[in-house]
């Protein structure tokens, strides 16, 4: 059974990028390890997810297309999978001799290694083996006495029966992802904000990507665009974003980012090109498990309920997109409170044990003047019939603020909808407040 | 200049285009004790009168699982009134807009994740035929049932639905209004 996966780069990848790579791989196994400038090793075994070798493979090679061009193997230790995935080979038996080298020193270049090995090899050719495959098929024991205990320990570990220990994975201490727009071939910046938003979609998959592998979701964010000064100096203009919400997705993030840019953007335009982008997370909130559920669709859901509040948020002002709660105040129009909850359960919040109350509220109580049956309002060219009155609902106390007494009614009006007034005590007879309505 | 009311009328004749302009005929809808007939889902439907308020409290009542949207200009719900009226606060967004009114009822409408959105304020001011159009599209889009419940400037064409609550003797009740365009007027 292959329990390891190697995600090889032919052509070498930087070491910080590497380093991401592993990170965002700790989403699929806690077992990671880096082969300097060349590979990441997976441990399936160590996986707690449920994951088919096609599917795995799949999402691995999406994953390193993100950082360059790349080759998947899986073996049945790290040293096969590398291997494997240095020479396409699907299985060892077609590699060449020169494989050795990988199951020598699957986790590093070492040079000692490398020519004692290399010797092994040219010994091995001049008995006419040329693959894994001949080498095998020599009798066990007697390699040792005659290639020595080195290259008996390699067929050992071939068989997979002496295992190597795993260097130790340590995720880098700052969350980082950087991207250069400069073209290539031109040296021009990027311009426009859709080629912004092109490339930093790319940015917020490998940030996504790596923040999935730690488990955790972005809760403030620093992007920074390197603003093109010609000469190879450039100017930086910082985005600190800060999500109502935690968000994992970098799908929801674009769109968040996408808002945000446009609106800055307009009243602050970019003025100069971007010749590269650099985002920093700045503060996160433990996330969901690694993987989605696939029979649930509720991560999916949180996540674009968070999106969405952001969203409203960003453009509308923090305290403007809210659920509100029940509280305890004697003051009708403290007896709730705006709150924001990340994932809204569909349970039922508390009943409310109060006597009737309106369905709206005036922002203000409207002041009133009662003459016979008829209500003006004061400064409004604005008056009702009443028809009948219910009431009065004595409601008095919160004396360690301003305290107040008010007696409510609900006033029955020829209009069809019933107001709710209130007045104080200890003012004139006839002077009433409008708090709200039952509509 | 023609409205697009009066481009589908000058239709009659030519079967098949008139389709091109008309909002969707599709026949799913939320089941409401006090509208049988059912609220339209995927279309914009208008609650007026007095009582509009309440009854868009009793469709939520019947509908405790799915989560709602309410969307004001200015804030003038009053939640305890609410729960008494069977709404769960637990599954209802409020959202304060102010200018940004149509744009917050888009963007609500695109995520599709309520199953009602009321827009509880009046869409005034230029472009509103416009503006009703986009949410009309959003609506069928994400086919959620989406509530005004106040009076709109504008053409009446992207309304489905238009209702009218009324108190009688204790009873809320709710009939379709008179001037109510019907699709099937429209394009028959």
């Amino acid at each position: 059974m292959n329990a390891y996966a190697c995600l090889y780069f032919p052509t070498g990848l930087e070491s910080e990028k590497l380093k991401a790579l592993g990170e965002a791989c700790l989403r699929f196994s806690s077992q990671v390890a880096l082969r300097e400038g060349e590979a990441v090793f997976l441990e399936l075994g160590r996986s707690r997810l449920l994951h088919q070798e096609k599917t795995l493979a799949a999402r691995l090679e999406g994953m390193g297309r993100r950082y360059g061009q790349s080759r998947l193997g899986f073996g049945r230790h790290a040293a096969e999978a590398l291997a494997l995935a240095r020479r396409s080979a699907a299985s060892y038996e077609a590699l060449p001799l020169e494989a050795l080298h990988d199951y020598a020193s699957p986790f590093l270049n070492d040079f000692e290694v490398e020519s004692q090995v290399n010797a092994m090899i040219a010994a091995l050719h001049h008995l006419g083996l040329k693959r894994l495959s001949d080498f095998i098929t020599l009798p066990p024991k007697s390699i040792g006495e005659r290639f020595g205990a080195d290259l008996a320990l390699l067929r050992e570990r071939m068989e997979g029966e002496f295992a190597m220990a795993w260097p130790r994975f340590e995720v880098q201490s700052i969350l980082e992802e950087t991207e250069e727009l400069r073209s290539l071939e031109t040296m021009d910046a990027c311009g426009n904000l859709e080629t912004l938003l092109f490339q930093l979609k790319r940015v917020l998959d490998r940030l996504c990507a790596r923040l999935r592998g730690r488990g955790l979701r972005a809760t403030r964010l620093h992007l920074h665009l390197m603003l093109d000064l010609g000469r190879g100096r450039t100017k930086d203009r910082l985005v600190d974003l800060s999500l109502a919400l935690p968000q994992a997705s970098a799908r929801e993030l674009l769109s968040i980012f996408r808002q945000r840019l446009d609106a800055e953007f307009q009243s602050l335009p970019l003025g100069l090109p971007v010749a590269g982008l650099r985002m920093q997370m700045i503060e996160s909130a433990p996330g969901p498990g690694a993987q989605a559920d696939f029979f649930d669709t509720r991560e999916k859901e949180v996540e674009a309920w968070n999106s969405l509040v952001t969203r409203l948020s960003q453009k509308l002002g923090p305290d403007q997109v809210f659920l509100a709660e029940l509280v305890q105040r004697y003051l009708p129009e403290r007896a709730w409170k705006r709150m924001l909850k990340e994932a809204p359960t569909s349970s039922p919040a508390n009943e409310s044990a109060l006597p009737e109350r309106p369905s709206r509220l005036l922002r203000q109580p409207m002041p009133l003047l009662r003459e016979g049956e008829s209500l003006l309002a004061l400064g409004r060219k604005r008056s009702w019939h009443a028809k009948s009155w219910e009431g009065p609902e004595r409601l008095s106390g919160e004396w360690w603020e301003e305290g107040f007494a008010r007696d409510y009614y609900r006033v029955s009006t020829d209009e069809g909808r019933d107001l709710w007034v209130y007045a104080r005590e200890g003012e004139a007879q006839g002077s009433l407040w409008l708090q709200g309505y039952f509509d | 200049m023609k409205t697009a009311y009066s481009l589908i009328k000058s239709f009659e004749n030519q079967p098949g285009l008139e389709t091109a302009f008309a909002p969707s005929k599709s026949r799913s809808s939320l089941k409401f004790s006090l509208y049988p007939e059912g609220i339209p889902l995927g279309a914009l439907t208008q609650i007026l009168g007095a009582g509009s308020t309440e009854a868009i409290l009793r469709l939520f009542s019947e509908y405790p699982e799915e989560k709602m949207a309410w969307v004001e200009e200015r804030f003038t719900a009053y939640p305890p009134g609410f729960v008494q009226g069977g709404a769960n606060l637990n599954g209802l967004l409020f959202v304060e807009s102010g200018e940004h009114f149509a744009w917050a009822l888009t963007q609500i409408l695109r995520s599709q994740l309520f199953k009602v959105v009321v827009a509880a304020s009046a869409l005034r001011g230029d472009g509103v035929e416009l503006r009703l159009k986009r949410l009309q599209l959003a609506a069928e889009h994400s086919q959620s049932a989406l509530i005004l419940a106040a009076e709109c400037e504008g053409p009446l064409w992207p309304l489905r639905l238009r209702l009218q609550a009324r108190q009688e003797e204790g009873r809320l009740i709710l009939t379709q209004r008179e001037d109510s365009i019907q699709i099937k007027e429209a394009i028959s």
